[in-house]
């Protein structure tokens, strides 16, 4: 085999990339609208028809293909634990890890109100976790009894006290819901169990949802299909470490600004900031979160509301009419493509504060506290020591300034308790590869660190 | 082999040794050791060349540590033990100055923590005055060299005439919480060892009180022993320091404490002076009358060994209220009566020791102390540390921990269901300890096991002491509790969050750092806030310094008000923790 095929469907595009495995590097890509809604197929084979006049029918036929999907919104769940820092916080890093983006949380006891909310919301999933093992119970037996009673029909998965996951899987089924239990991804103290619980949701993803979303037809062609954000998370890491045979970049953050959300990866170990005690849930490594109303597009309106439609309008020296003109523009119509140079103008500031506010709520913080043995408390994950930003997604490669929206993950004066890099080196992922160095590092990880590695260190000017 | 580094700071972040080692000349350049007044009635220019001659001369040194947190009642209280004791034909050669903690931070983060219960210089004056009171060389080991503040501490006492100062090994294990710039204190400490090196020939020691670090952690004397090698390694051939160990608090036989002395002896390449053998604190309690007796023996131990092979090491003397509260002059007075007794009396045990089996002992430690000191840089070396850099050793070491150290690199025989995985050449009188007290408060406790079988407790210390927390936790352990540890320097923060993840109330909380009620105030306040109703069990020291007062008073009626248990016995809380459950 000559050669690797990487597709990616999206909400908007068909991708797929052909990596020749002789010379170690992207050699054609492609993509088409996204036809997702109706039969994926059809970008599909429009990608493999382009794909066939460059390498030939025999090559094709027998190269490896993998895929990733973000599709209608990509995999969204809710996680309702025990406690904020502690159970809440492991639950949706254990989530957003395995590639899913959180619509709904829920911490303590789940009230009617709480249950209404949740309710309401698109869910494909639910983690329900929580309790060290023999440790809490009553709250987890009460909020399973307020789950099976909900209106609810998605997968629940339970990953608490394994005490009384009989109990608790039994007050589900009774209530007909499908819940599958997981080891405890909180055992103990200073303890984080996340492999079973992010195998299950991606297993789960790959076996139910992709059909739901017209990619049925799609798994006899391709082997694989994991959660886009899982790849780009997996890519990231390898990044980050390297392999036996070369020498990885480090600490180091992903900004992935999309039409619907920005998602934000960082890849060091957290250690406390200057002058912080350490508290809450274990941080991973790698560490992904997504803001489901940081979109270029269909959330744009949610961001400027975040960011202030008159800031933006001041930083642009337009009148503020306009920016909501644009935002209604974008917001009716997700296929928008800026043309003029003030709608470019204004998508470079979107971008700019969409990454600006996404990584202020990744990255972990300090909270001044008067106790008697500590005066300053971290919760979250410090990225002071991040040396590399890497910026890709459409709204950010295309752009007229990638690395002034990049610039936005720099601490400023106003953010005093925040954890962020005073500065970094940028690099942009000119060449959309990351979703596919992640499949490829389920296969060879050599070999893919260095299709990365040679694709960003080509395109840097 | 794998070894998970918990790391503060990326120790590759640290800057190269030809910046430090410029960086160490410039401060150096601009110190110059001062006189104190034992210096001149000795006619010594340093604490060093004293000891040399002492040893020489067959006279016992003893060491007092000085523990008020005045200036004004430190001079009075010193003057008072000098002159006294010399009324009565008594004598004492060093005082220790016990720093508060918050000299051990930059002066302009002090104010980030309460102050605890020690001493504080708060002008140069007061740093000058410590060598001018009386005629009895000062020695500062807590909270200097290893803390934030190394160099400024290091330069404004050498300026003062100390000669002598620590502590190494609290690097390891003493932290200022919500001051952690891990970093910035590694490359303090080693700029303050490599500054104290370059006034080696003048006489200068770098002390290290192995029971204060990982000692205090290690289960096998054998790898501590290979552990003082790794310090001395850091210190002396790194960076240029004369390094001296201390050991006793975790010592409680006698001929154990003479066994280590000679092991410590031994790998003393440079011959540097010891500092003191401290006192063994683990047998001294609230029974007075026990700690007259522990006082006896250890002292007996340290005076014995000094006769036999001296190694410079002062005898401490520790008053028997020393568990209880910072003692008066008077009761350092006393004490030292009582080891003038043993010093008068050892010379009838010396000829009776079995110094032969003493050596075996000894030679027994210190090969296996070289297999471990070889294991751990060879490892190291493996891991990608840079074992030229000291920087990088001390944050990879103290990154790996205690349990790792004697996992990976221990040299106790292998065995899965030894502690640790291995069983102890010689286990630590700490881990006997531990154990022989666990025993008898388990014995006297009638129908333990599995009396608190279902109960849920919560375990902590709100400073770095771990000793009563473990004996605590075990004791649960034994009767059928489920333990949550939540280690050492414990916000109430985390313990709220812990009771809402295990449905636990009871929360048995070990305290020696001077803040139990504000401590048990914040934990109500907080669980409050979560609607949590919790139960509190206190035990250790129950004081802290009110507004107003100078030095920590009992506030345990203010604790039973709040409806804090403290009892403060271990052989109380199977009952206790039933009771608030």
């Amino acid at each position: 085999m000559a050669y690797y095929v990487l597709a990616d469907f999206g909400s908007t595009f068909t991708k797929a990339a052909v990596v020749s495995q002789e010379q170690e590097r992207v050699i054609f890509s492609t993509q088409y609208p996204s036809t997702v809604n109706t039969d994926a197929s059809i970008a599909l084979e429009k990608c493999f028809a382009d794909i066939e006049g460059v390498i030939g029918k025999t090559a094709l036929k027998q190269a490896q293909i993998s895929a990733t999907s973000s599709a209608a919104g990509g995999l969204r769940m809710a996680v309702i634990g025990l406690t904020e820092r502690l159970s809440l916080t492991a639950g949706k890093n254990v989530a957003f890890g395995a590639g899913a983006k959180i619509v709904g949380v829920s911490a303590g006891k789940l009230t009617a109100d709480k249950m209404k909310r949740l309710q309401a919301m698109p869910l494909e999933m639910i983690l329900f976790c929580g309790g060290y093992e023999k440790g809490a119970r009553t709250v987890l037996i009460q909020n399973a009894k307020v789950l099976a009673a909900s209106d609810i029909n998605c997968p629940i998965i339970f990953g608490g006290n394994s005490e009384v996951s009989h109990e608790v899987r039994s007050i589900l089924i009774q209530g007909n819901k499908e819940c599958f239990v997981v080891p405890n991804i909180i055992p103990n103290v200073g303890e984080l169990e996340t492999r079973g619980c992010e195998e299950i949701i991606r297993e789960l993803f790959m076996k139910r949802i992709i059909n739901m979303k017209g990619l049925s037809k799609i798994q006899k062609i391709v082997k694989t299909i994991i959660p886009t954000p899982a790849a780009v998370l997996a890519a990231g890491n390898l990044l980050s470490k390297g392999t036996d045979d070369h020498e990885g970049y480090g600490e180091m953050m992903i900004v992935d600004v999309g039409g619907a959300t920005t998602d934000i990866h960082s890849y060091l170990d957290n250690m406390p900031g200057e002058g912080a005690k350490l508290i809450g849930a274990p941080e991973p490594y790698a560490k992904r979160t997504v803001e489901g109303d940081l979109g270029m597009r269909e959330s744009s309106d949610t961001l400027l509301a975040e960011a202030g439609y008159e800031t933006v309008a001041t930083e642009l020296g337009i009148d503020v009419k306009q920016v909501h003109d644009s935002i209604n523009e974008r917001v009716n119509n997700h296929d928008f493509i800026a043309e003029t140079g003030a709608e470019k103008q204004l998508d470079q500031q979107i971008a700019a504060n969409a990454v600006k506010i996404a990584v202020r709520r990744h990255c972990g913080q300090w909270e001044p506290i008067h106790s008697s043995n500590c005066s300053k408390i971290q919760v979250g994950k410090n990225l002071e020591n991040i040396k590399l930003v890497i910026g890709t997604g459409g709204p950010v490669i295309n752009s007229l300034d990638p690395e002034k929206i990049l610039r936005g993950v720099l601490r400023q004066k106003k953010d005093r308790y925040l954890l962020l890099p005073e500065e970094s080196a940028f690099l942009i992922d000119r060449d959309y590869l990351l979703y596919a160095v992640g499949l490829l590092s389920e296969i060879d990880r050599d070999f893919a660190f260095k299709v990365m590695d040679n694709s960003l260190k080509s395109k840097q000017s | 082999m794998e070894i998970h580094m918990n790391k503060r700071f990326e120790f590759k972040d640290l800057p190269d040794m030809a910046s430090i080692r410029s960086e160490i000349d410039k401060i150096a350049k601009d110190v110059t050791i001062g006189e104190t007044l034992f210096m001149k009635e000795k006619g010594v220019k340093s604490e060093a060349e004293y000891k040399i001659k002492m040893a020489k001369e067959g006279h016992i040194m003893k060491h007092t540590h000085i523990g008020w947190n005045s200036w004004d009642t430190t001079a009075k209280g010193t003057e008072k033990i000098y002159n006294e004791l010399t009324r009565r034909g008594s004598y004492v050669d060093r005082f220790g100055y016990c720093l508060d903690w918050v000299m051990g931070v930059p002066e302009n983060m002090r104010h980030l923590l309460p102050v605890g219960t020690g001493l504080t210089f708060k002008n140069p004056d007061e740093w000058a005055k410590i060598g001018q009171v009386v005629p009895v060389q000062p020695h500062l080991g807590d909270h200097m060299i290893g803390s934030l503040n190394s160099v400024e501490n290091t330069v404004n006492a050498l300026n003062a005439g100390v000669t002598t100062m620590g502590n190494i090994s609290q690097y390891y294990t003493y932290e200022y919480p919500g001051i952690d710039m891990e970093k910035e204190r590694v490359i303090g400490m080693i700029e303050a060892i490599g500054v104290m090196g370059k006034f080696r020939d003048q006489g200068t020691i770098i002390h290290s009180n192995l029971d204060d670090g990982f000692g205090a952690q290690f289960h096998d004397l054998a790898n501590l022993v290979g552990w003082a090698m790794v310090e001395r390694y850091i210190v002396e051939d790194l960076l240029g320091g004369g390094m001296s160990h201390c050991f006793g608090n975790l010592f409680s036989d006698p001929m154990l404490r003479i066994t280590f002395s000679q092991a410590m002896l031994e790998i003393n390449k440079t011959h540097t002076p010891g500092t003191m053998a401290y006192g063994n604190t683990i047998d001294f309690g609230f029974d007075y009358e026990r700690n007259f007796g522990a006082l006896s023996s250890y002292s007996l131990g340290d005076i014995i060994a000094q006769r036999h092979l001296p190694s410079g090491h002062a005898v401490t003397v520790i008053p028997v209220t020393e568990a209880a509260r910072i003692p008066s002059a008077d009761e350092i007075i006393q004490a030292h009566m009582t080891v003038d007794m043993m010093i008068e009396k050892a010379q009838y045990f010396e000829p009776y020791i079995d110094w032969e089996k003493i050596k075996a002992d000894k030679d027994i430690l210190v090969a296996c102390g070289r297999i471990f000191f070889e294991r751990v840089l060879n490892g190291l070396d493996d891991m990608d540390v840079d074992i030229t850099h000291p920087g990088e050793m001390l944050a990879a070491l103290k990154a790996i921990g205690p349990a790792q150290l004697e996992e990976k690199f221990g040299v106790g025989q292998s065995d899965k269901l030894a502690m640790r995985g291995r069983i102890p050449v010689r286990p630590t009188d700490i881990v006997s300890t531990i154990n022989k007290k666990q025993e008898a408060i388990t014995d006297k406790i009638a129908d333990l096991p599995g009396s608190l079988k279902g109960y849920n407790v919560i375990v902590g210390s709100t400073d770095v002491h771990e000793f009563g927390k473990e004996i605590v936790k075990n004791v649960l352990i034994k009767a059928g509790a489920n333990v949550y540890d939540l280690g050492s320097n414990v916000s109430a923060t985390e313990v709220v969050d812990t009771m809402g993840e295990t449905e636990c109330n009871v929360v048995v909380m070990s305290t020696f750092n001077g803040i139990a009620l504000s401590y048990a105030k914040e934990l109500f306040a907080d669980a409050k806030k979560e609607d949590i109703n919790v139960k509190l069990i206190m035990g250790g020291l129950l004081n802290e310094v009110k507004d107003g007062g100078s030095l920590p008073v009992d506030v345990k009626p203010e604790l039973v008000q709040m409806g804090v248990n403290c009892d403060n016995d271990a052989e109380k809380l199977v009952v206790n923790v039933k009771a608030a459950s």
